[in-house]
């Protein structure tokens, strides 16, 4: 039999069989094109259904290497982060200032666990700043690291004003940053 | 610089694999029995930066078995040297009511067999996808126009992996980094030909000038499609493809996902304009939210 199919989690432990077609997958498009068919009914375009077909039903692009907890909460705990900070100047400029003290804590909180969690996921994480050792527009990656790191002190600053008190050029300077920099470091977590 | 692999000369004997591996001291990438083929390798990755494909096609052999020689012999001779225009067809006795090739293509279950044998490898892309996304600059461009990892600079963030569109480079897990060809970046600075085309018999895998490489890969696709190879093709060679024209590129006898190639590879950071357009938008939609927030009743 013929158990090549490429799924989700792709091909990893799993041996097409000796049987297994080297030019095309005929069982899995097969497959598909039925299940396509019952969602759309028979009439389908002119165009005939792809199938997919390679070299002994093998994936033809590598799976990502990342562990989907690490950058997901990069992502997500980075996204927080900037909106906090920006959401965190808008209520001290508002006056608001016991909206502002519990933002500007998890502000810093959310981004400190972002930055661990990309770099747990390094495969050499002592590497981490090998990535400041250039500035690369065509890597978002690169992009999003060095917004981090212009970022992730300014929303320190602010939050260790607000813990500890008496920094307040400091204090203002971090809020201030932080919130000029949040809108650019929510949406780039997601690139 | 690059590689013409010309696969229909091929006799899949995995010198360039161990070549590759002795060479650069590439580890041992599991002694499996895939039980799938007489391919163990079964593709590029981290420890296997050379893969020689076996695909057993119910094909006929070159199209047509009939009044063919045994073998490939009529193909063995005309590897390497600048490409000579054919004076003799490898055919000449093929009757003219002889099926024609494309149709000859589904073949039968009565003994219609052949074996394709490819040696693929990373095809150092003009524009490298692996290498664009690379925040660390550990992959760079040679002088000599290959991509190459510098093994001290990576840090693993595995980006390039899924950039690549060839599912190339791959990140060798006991060790964290990445790892692919490097066209032997060290030979090269000797003067010498990398490893895997040096230790190739048949001189399928050919060394060179991409120009050189190009005009004579040209030739001899010609030279095969005369004699009656009508599915010889080339891969990977043109300039204006979706990478910019691979520094490795080939002669296939099938179509590329035969051989577990893609067939209209892009470079995907191609979309980054875009992406970079949405992600401003998306951050002044934040500042604009937040700001709306400001407005209206304590």
């Amino acid at each position: 039999m013929s158990s090549s199919d490429v799924t989700v989690d792709g091909l990893k432990g799993v041996r097409p069989g000796r049987e297994a077609t080297t030019d095309v997958n005929h069982q899995s498009g097969e497959e598909r094109r039925r299940g396509r068919r019952g969602r759309r009914g028979a009439r389908g375009s002119m165009v005939p259904e792809a199938e997919f077909s390679s070299y002994y039903g093998r994936p033809i692009v590598k799976e990502p290497t990342w562990a989907a907890l690490d950058i997901a909460g990069y992502l997500f705990l980075g996204g927080l982060a900037g909106a906090s900070s920006t959401l965190a100047a808008a209520a001290e400029v508002s006056g608001r200032p016991a909206l502002a003290r519990p933002l500007k804590l998890g502000a810093a909180g959310a981004i400190s666990l972002s930055l661990v969690a990309l770099v747990h996921d390094l495969g050499r994480p002592a590497r981490f700043l090998n990535m400041l050792r250039v500035f690369k527009p065509t890597s978002p990656m690169s992009v999003g690291v060095w917004i981090l790191s212009a970022y992730a002190p300014a929303a320190l600053a602010a939050a260790a004003d607000e813990l500890v008190g008496g920094l307040r050029p400091l204090g203002r300077a971090g809020t201030a940053g932080a919130a000029l920099l949040g809108p650019a470091v929510a949406p780039t977590r997601a690139c | 610089m690059g590689f013409f692999t010309d696969t229909s000369i091929c006799i899949g004997c995995k010198a360039c694999e161990v070549a590759c591996k002795e060479w650069n001291e590439v580890p041992e990438d599991g002694l499996n029995f895939t039980g799938m083929s007489f391919d163990n390798t079964q593709g590029l990755s981290a420890d296997t930066w050379r893969h020689v494909a076996f695909i057993e096609q119910r094909k006929p052999v070159g199209q047509s078995q009939a009044n063919m020689q045994r073998g490939f012999a009529t193909v063995v001779d005309l590897g390497i040297g600048p490409p000579a225009a054919p004076t003799v067809p490898m055919r000449p006795s093929l009757p003219a009511s002889a099926d024609p090739p494309q149709a000859a293509g589904e073949g039968s279950l009565d003994g219609d067999f052949r074996w394709l044998m490819s040696s693929d490898v990373c095809k150092h892309c003009t524009d490298a996808a692996c290498l664009d996304v690379c925040p660390t600059g550990a992959l760079f461009r040679t002088e000599f126009g290959t991509v190459v990892v510098q093994e001290d600079v990576c840090n693993g963030c595995g980006y390039c992996v899924p950039a690549c569109p060839y599912g190339v480079i791959a990140k060798r897990e006991d060790d964290g980094r990445v790892f692919k060809c490097t066209l032997c970046y060290d030979r090269l600075g000797e003067g010498m030909e990398p490893a895997c085309a040096k230790a190739c018999p048949t001189n399928s895998i050919q060394f060179g000038e991409l120009e050189e490489l190009r005009e004579r890969a040209g030739g001899r696709v010609d030279q095969l499609q005369q004699a009656g190879v009508l599915d010889a093709r080339l891969y990977g060679h043109d300039p204006s493809d979706g990478v910019g024209g691979d520094g490795a590129f080939f002669l296939l006898l099938d179509e590329p996902e035969v051989y577990g190639l893609p067939p209209d590879p892009v470079a995907r950071t191609r979309d980054l304009p875009r992406m970079w357009r949405h992600a401003a938008v998306a951050a002044g939609c934040l500042a604009a939210a937040v700001g709306a927030s400001l407005v209206g009743r304590r």
